[in-house]
């Protein structure tokens, strides 16, 4: 009993210190920005004693970082899932929320949009305002929603979920090249917007629309919470699985559909963020070294929060000024880590045909 | 006498589009008696992964039925034959972050709740399947560090944990050196003679199955299957015919036998020639020391046509037929 105890103990303490990273972070984007504002009056404005705090310090605090920050935390912790279930679920560390062309199809999806408005209007539309925004969103949403519909439609016709890999990948390349002609066609400002979107962003989503957002996105990780023992089966392989009693269709298709519902979800608020997907359940099988999604999807969640904050902390340090492209931090950030993961654990890595 | 698993008029095989059902094989009747380690053999492609994978229900029979447990498995839920089959495939498990006490666990998965929770007696069933199957020292161990002997055994030690009457394997000794295959099959013995597990497995080596199974399942292209006792498959010459290369196998030679266990007594063989030493294949193969004079109580002469089973002096059985011998010798011992 006691190694268990031992090991018991020190997952404690991870989660211990993963929270507390967590909070650390959070905390930071709030302080740290083009203006720094110092913790103490960074607490007061949370807690709700602002008095004798500049009117403008308390919008900075309220208005802006910590609807991003949350728009950050949840967003990465979302990707980090997403990512997590297409690794299960293809049994390929290579996977991520991108492969089956969700992405793609919301990048096709604004770039129509973008395209539309253009011509319609001859002038950017889209950049401007509440409407402008929430066009962009509803394009992103409904372009990777119809190709997350093609996915699950395709998957019940396919005889293995590999097959249903190869065509995401296809729907990827397809949703590329018709977004290269729609830009080939377009307007010097509206491909400039679409390449803006294109890099990413935490600070599209309103105070408004926090709300609704975080709901909407906390809503998908509850349900992979749930769904740790079909994860682990799949881990297996299908064969092994189905004989310890999973219906693997239905449970490829569940996973699937949140994976996928994630990953249209936040692309659609905050562009396609890459690299968090990838890199984050590499660190948290790392942090336990155990592929037991019990244990994984909770690490996953704070891992995921904690780089996306970590990232959009770096992308707004003073001296960027403003906004770095996220995308740009999360790939220059989260690239090394994995390097270094892989070589240091070069002997789990092994053995592996 | 009923069995754990009757298999009524089955047709094997896969499904093409547009022209339906192909089978692979006649129709199947074969049976299975509980606590028996039967072998499935046969040439390649002559459909013994392919029946392995629709006992196991991982694949559907084109017609025909499969009764498990005396319940037709059609009837079964996913649940139902999760606790009645456990199969161990030539699938690896390749996720480096797998421990063997991880894929053990797995296990009891048709036994645990919504969440896989393992209560105390789900961990002693894995505890045990680990000790059983003899990979306990390497529970911590990743199992994509082990050799592919080990790995086998750790997937033995799954099917324990699942704890279900039936274990089917899939070509379990491909791949492992000659003393890794002996400590597989000696396992395998071992659950099926002590822990009354019925097993069927499938093998390309056909000496191996011959000297550890009680009862050879012989299939071949377009044939009709065959069931019987190894040494009177092999003595009746249809194993030959089953292969495209009678030269197949040699006679067994007294060096090369393997006790998998030595629980009976001592017994001297009269005689010379291919029966008499098949017929010592199958004594040592149930478990009998073989004697080295005629001056042990038991003695079987090798007679040209029949053989003589002698006890204390008396003559207790005479015939043709060694199954008939060996039974006449079981109930003379038990």
């Amino acid at each position: 009993m006691r190694p268990d105890l031992h090991l018991a103990s020190n997952k404690l303490l991870i989660f211990i210190i993963l929270t507390a990273a967590l909070l650390l972070m959070f905390v930071l984007n709030l302080v740290s920005g083009s203006l720094m504002i110092p913790v103490a009056d960074v607490f007061a404005v949370l807690s709700g004693h602002a008095e004798g705090i500049s009117e403008s310090t308390v919008t900075i605090v309220m208005d802006f970082r910590f609807t991003q920050a949350v728009t950050a935390a949840v967003s990465g912790a979302g990707l980090a899932i997403a990512g997590l279930l297409m690794q299960t679920l293809f049994r390929n560390p290579l996977a991520d929320p991108s492969i089956l062309g969700i992405s793609s199809g919301a990048s096709l999806g604004v770039a129509i949009l973008l395209m539309l408005t253009g011509s319609a209007t001859g002038s950017v539309l889209v950049l401007s305002g509440i409407w402008g925004s929430l066009g962009l969103t509803t394009a992103a949403f409904l372009g990777a929603m119809l190709v997350l519909l093609v996915i699950l439609f395709t998957s019940h016709r396919v005889g293995h979920i590999v097959s249903l890999l190869i065509i995401g990948i296809m729907i990827s390349y397809i949703g590329g090249a018709l977004v290269g002609f729609i830009k080939y066609y377009s307007q010097k400002e509206d491909v400039y917007a679409f390449v803006l979107w294109g890099m990413g962003s935490f600070s599209n989503v309103g105070k408004s629309t926090l709300a609704f957002y975080s709901f909407s996105v906390l809503g998908g990780i509850a349900i992979s919470l749930l769904l740790a023992k079909p994860l682990n089966m799949i881990l297996l392989g299908e064969r092994y699985a189905a004989n310890l009693g999973l219906s693997v269709r239905r449970n490829q298709w569940i996973i699937l559909f949140v994976s996928g519902y994630l990953t249209a979800i936040i692309t659609a608020f905050a562009g396609p963020i890459a690299f968090i997907g990838l890199a984050v359940p590499h660190i948290a099988r790392n942090l336990f070294r155990t592929s037991e999604h019990r244990l994984l999807l909770p690490t996953v969640v704070l891992t995921g929060a904690i780089l996306a904050l970590f990232c959009n902390w770096v992308a707004r340090l003073p001296g960027f000024d403003g906004n770095l492209p996220i995308n740009a931090v999360t790939a220059l950030l989260g690239a090394p880590m994995v390097i270094w993961i892989i070589i240091r654990r070069r002997d789990t890595y092994q053995n592996d045909t | 006498m009923s069995y754990i698993v009757d298999i009524q008029n089955l047709e094997i095989g896969y499904f093409k589009s547009g022209e339906g059902g192909i089978p692979l094989l006649p129709p199947l009747n074969l049976s299975l008696n509980s606590g028996s380690l039967v072998g499935l053999i046969g040439a390649n492609g002559s459909g013994k992964s392919t029946l392995l994978r629709t006992l196991s229900g991982l694949a559907s029979p084109l017609s025909g039925n499969i009764f498990i447990q005396g319940k037709n498995a059609r009837d079964l839920t996913l649940d139902q034959k999760a606790k009645s089959i456990s199969v161990v495939l030539t699938d690896t498990v390749s996720d480096p972050y797998l421990r063997v006490v991880d894929v053990v666990s797995m296990g009891r998965y048709p036994y645990t709740g919504f969440l896989g929770r393992l209560s105390p007696a789900d961990k002693q069933q894995i505890n045990m399947g680990m000790e059983v199957a003899g990979v306990s020292a390497l529970r911590h161990r990743p199992i994509t560090q082990l050799s592919d002997g080990e790995r086998q055994k750790v997937m033995i030690a799954k099917a324990i944990a699942q704890d279900t009457p039936i274990i089917l394997l899939d070509e379990p000794a491909a791949f492992l050196d000659y003393p890794s295959k002996i400590d597989l099959m000696s396992l395998l013995v071992r659950l099926a003679h002590h822990e009354k597990k019925t097993i069927l497995l499938s093998s390309h080596d056909l000496e191996l199955v011959l000297k550890s199974a009680d009862r050879i399942w012989l299939l071949g292209k377009g044939m009709q299957a065959v069931e019987g006792m190894p040494e009177k498959l092999v003595l009746s010459g249809l194993i030959g015919s089953y292969f495209n290369n009678t030269q197949l196998f040699e006679e067994p030679d007294d060096l090369d036998l393997v006790q998998w266990n030595s629980d009976k007594q001592v017994i001297f063989v009269a005689g010379s020639g291919s029966r008499a030493k098949w017929l010592k294949h199958a004594l040592v193969r149930l478990g009998w020391r073989l004697g080295k004079s005629n001056e042990h109580a038991q003695i079987i002469y090798v007679k040209e046509i029949h053989y003589e089973y002698v006890k204390s002096d008396k003559l207790i059985i005479q015939t043709a037929d060694i199954e008939a011998l060996l039974q006449a010798l079981g109930a003379e011992n038990c």
